[in-house]
């Protein structure tokens, strides 16, 4: 990955080669620099060492040492080598060098015995002399921890330290010693850290459902790096760092309009969407979020516009299906390029994964519509101040290059609040969707309501919407109900739908009764009403008179 | 229109041309009973004949048409019942057709002196068993119709039909049996009413002729009691129409027994003008009947049509 700081001093400054670690360092490590790397048991520290030296030679033709004071040689070379970067034919004195200190303590005769100052000069040399006959650029003493127990005076591993760092610097060599903590320090005695150049630190932290591994660059002196801890994920390639990327507030600004793929909701909000507004659509599980970004997607696929649906919650193959009913061939926008689905459970990738992933489409140009669904998801599985703070971002990146974007939220309440505050969400977005379950005469209705959009009037009622196979419709408002916002309706005057209903069986019979829920299934717009009429005055069973009577008395009932 | 629809008028038309015919043949003379000359005759068959055209066609429309309604009824009940009253309706027609043309045939041959007697008997059983059949029908089809709840009629509907039938029945009793030429008549020109002993025709055409009746009262109590009951405006005017519709029809056949009744004799006594108004009051009486009929089936097939379309779910 590139460097978002890229340095030009390469003489300065020696990069890692590791994916992402240069990014979180700014460029690399500063040549000659000790670098102390902190870990608790299991983090990763050996790979990211080994990983270190092979990218080292293989990319930049450094040679590098290993020395290891934990484990023989021959066990080292073993795991390594179920790593893809691992290369046998590197495993050479004068490329990578592997070597177990305690051999060059065996011939100290100081294997059994606590170190002293003279011994310390001694492996000093001694690594100082490897170095320089096998060239190497890059060294990893695994670990400074094992050695400090040998020596067991704090000033005695400060020299060590010492010694060691401004040999092997002044012949240009970067040290890494590994260092195995656990809590809040980063070295057993407390002194490691305050010798070393620089300090990056390996650590477990507890998201919501699983442990995520993080580096931390605490200190590198002589250079600028990027302090946020940046998640990663041990692979057989290595260890994969995804640095923390900033959000900068540039974001590009439109008056063009963006269809929301419903008719009725368009209508409710002056005409659609700005182009490079985030939406976030909220409401209980089952409201519709998914299928109502659904139809943004399906308007701009038609209008051959690129779109990119990250669904975190359902399968490729379920949205397809779903999908398929309303008679969006999604398959087709697939193939042809214009649409681009990525499904997966959140688990799979970090948040900064996913960023990344999807910055990667929106940089190609891959998108002018996108959505996330749901923060939800991701909230069961990452802590809810990292997922606002993923959104934050999305939404950045999203505005910066005049994508539309839409997220869903699922809010706890099935009826009446919602829970976008809770999330606090609602500040991020330019408009907030809230979709609601409501209780009509003990039927479960779904109200649609406009909270907020910026720049832009936009209805204020909640409207009753309902699913048709053509897809969702947008229907009267619930007047004639008070209470419906808190989930608690309670009927106030005769509804529309009942004086329709009146109406209908008034000209129809029993039959009328049919025919509104008809009309209720496609949104209550009547059209289908007027088309019977109009059909039936055609075929001689209705006056011409008594029809226009009866289109007036619906416009009417309908308020239009 | 369909083959069946253009198939049956034309068979209607044919029929109508041979009993035009049959009349327009019919010998006339100066010697007829009403000392009429053959011009005036004549002028009078076409003032008669004319309009059974039109009943006729509209009859058969009516009950083709409400045929085709009664198949689109989404109800199995409802199309059972309007099956019925169209097949009621059809075979009221039919007698019609069938007593005038043979009306016609006995008319063609009543001139030569040949026996007619056969004729009246078969002409007579016609009118009675042909509308009791049909009668049976529309009562039975009306009695299927539901309305809503609760829209029964009130015994006050139920004292004044039966009021009407029993002064009816007596009235038509008493000019039967007060009929001189009932039985044998002394006037070569006017045949014998009914060529049946009394016995005869208390038992075959008066006891059938109060059972149809009472079948067609009530059958108007229950097409009265549907009107009322059923819901819906485009339904409330069709089975308007359909209810004046058969309300004629009945009155009309109804009112035909009662002429029949009369005897030729007392007929031909109430002189030209009142003979002929009372021909023309049933005649419109008929024709209305069968035209409301033809205009309600025609606004219900047409509603039944279109909604069926209408509820017929997208493929």
């Amino acid at each position: 990955m590139k460097s978002p700081h890229p340095r030009t001093d390469k003489g300065v400054y020696r990069p890692t080669g590791i994916d992402g670690l240069d990014a979180v360092l700014h460029g690399g490590f500063p040549s000659g620099a000790t670098v102390l790397l902190a870990g608790s048991s299991g983090t990763g520290k050996t790979i990211l060492c080994l990983q270190w030296l092979f990218c080292g030679y293989e990319e930049f033709g450094e040679p590098g040492m290993y020395i290891s004071m934990t484990e023989p040689v021959a066990k080292a070379l073993k795991n390594a080598a179920t790593l893809s970067f691992f290369r046998q034919d590197y495993v050479d004195p004068l490329k990578i060098h592997f070597t177990d200190l305690r051999t060059v303590m065996k011939g100290m005769n100081a294997e059994d015995r606590d170190l002293t100052r003279a011994d310390i000069a001694k492996v000093v040399e001694v690594v100082r002399n490897m170095a320089v006959q096998s060239g190497a650029k890059r060294v990893v003493l695994d670990s400074v921890t094992a050695m400090a127990y040998r020596l067991r005076d704090r000033d005695l591993i400060r020299d060590f330290i010492f010694q060691l760092g401004t040999m092997l610097g002044q012949i240009d060599v970067n040290v890494i010693l590994t260092s195995e903590v656990s809590g809040d320090g980063y070295g057993v005695f407390g002194v490691e850290e305050f010798i070393s150049d620089g300090i990056l630190k390996l650590s477990y932290v507890d998201a919501a459902e699983e442990r995520v591994r993080q580096l931390e660059a605490v200190k590198m002196r002589g250079t600028t790096f990027n302090p946020h801890p940046a998640m990663y994920r041990i692979t057989e390639n290595g260890i994969k760092i995804y640095p923390y990327m900033h959000r900068e507030l540039q974001a590009a600004v439109s008056e063009e309009r963006v269809s929301t793929g419903i008719s009725g909701l368009d209508e409710m909000v002056s005409g659609g969407w700005f182009k490079g507004s985030a939406t976030l659509l909220t409401g209980a599980s089952g409201t519709g979020k998914t299928i109502i970004a659904l139809h943004a997607v399906a308007k701009a696929l038609k209008e051959g516009k690129k779109c990119l649906y990250v669904s975190l919650e359902e399968s490729r193959e379920q949205l397809i299906k779903n999908t398929g009913s309303f008679g969006w061939d999604l398959p087709a926008f697939e193939k042809s390029g214009l649409l681009r689905i990525m499904a997966l459970y959140p688990e799979q990738r970090y948040l900064d994964e996913h960023y990344m992933e999807i910055k990667r489409i929106v940089e190609e140009g891959g998108a002018e519509i996108a959505v996330i669904d749901s923060l939800t998801a991701l909230g069961n599985m990452f802590p809810e101040q990292l997922v606002r703070d993923f959104a934050a971002r999305m939404v950045t990146l999203f505005k910066a290059y005049l994508v539309t974007s839409l997220f869903t939220h699922a809010s706890e309440a099935l009826l009446g609040a919602s829970g976008i505050s809770e999330a606090h969400l609602s500040s991020l977005f330019d408009n907030i969707v809230m979709l609601r379950f409501v209780e009509v005469r003990s039927a479960l209705r779904r109200g649609i309501l406009i909270v907020k959009m910026r720049g832009s009037m936009h209805d204020d009622a909640l409207r009753e919407f309902v699913f048709t196979p053509e897809g969702v419709r947008i229907s009267a408002d619930f007047s004639g109900y008070e209470g419906v916002m808190r989930g608690e309706s309670r009927k106030t005057s005769e509804t529309i739908e009942e004086r329709l209903r009146a109406l209908l069986i008034g000209i129809f019979g029993p039959r009328g009764q049919a025919i509104l829920e008809r009309e209720k299934a496609r949104g209550l717009t009547l059209d289908g009403t007027r088309a019977l009429l109009k059909e039936l005055s055609d075929q001689g069973a209705l006056s011409a008179r008594r029809k226009e009577e009866f289109l007036r008395e619906i416009e009417d009932v309908a308020g239009r | 229109m369909t083959t069946r629809h253009t198939r049956a008028y034309l068979v209607t038309l044919a029929l109508w041309t041979a009993y035009a015919a049959l009349n327009f043949l019919t010998p006339t003379t100066e010697n007829n009973a009403l000392g009429l000359s053959p011009v005036s005759l004549a002028l009078i068959r076409v003032s008669i004949v004319v309009p059974y055209l039109l009943a006729w066609l509209a009859g058969t429309y009516g009950a083709l048409t409400l045929f085709d309604a009664a198949k689109s009824m989404p109800e199995k009940e409802d199309r059972s019942a309007f099956r019925q009253i169209a097949m009621g309706i059809l075979i009221l027609l039919g007698g019609v057709i069938v007593t005038s043309f043979v009306s016609g045939i006995r008319s063609y041959m009543m001139p030569s002196g040949r026996d007619v007697s056969s004729f009246v008997i078969v002409i007579n059983y016609l009118y009675v068993f042909v509308p009791l059949a049909g009668f049976f029908y529309i009562f039975n089809g009306a009695g299927r119709l539901r309305g809503a709840p609760g829209t029964e009629l009130s015994a006050a509907w139920a004292i004044c039909g039966t009021a009407l039938l029993l002064l009816f029945s007596a009235l038509y009793v008493w000019l039967i049996f007060t009929n001189p030429t009932r039985q044998t008549s002394s006037d070569p020109k006017i045949a014998p009413s009914y060529f049946l002993p009394d016995a005869a025709i208390v038992l075959t055409i008066v006891i059938p002729f109060l059972a149809t009746c009472v079948l067609a009262l009530l059958a108007i109590l229950r097409l009265l009691r549907y009107y009322r009951g059923v819901t819906g405006f485009l339904y409330k005017r069709s089975s308007l129409h359909l209810m004046y519709g058969l309300l004629g029809v009945i009155t009309g056949s109804l009112l035909l027994q009662a002429l029949l009744s009369l005897g030729s004799g007392r007929l031909l006594g109430l002189g030209l003008g009142p003979l002929l108004l009372v021909i023309y009051v049933f005649l419109i009486v008929q024709t209305l009947g069968y035209v409301f009929v033809a205009l309600g089936a025609r606004k219900l097939a047409a509603v039944e049509r279109v909604m069926a379309k209408y509820e017929k779910p997208a493929s």
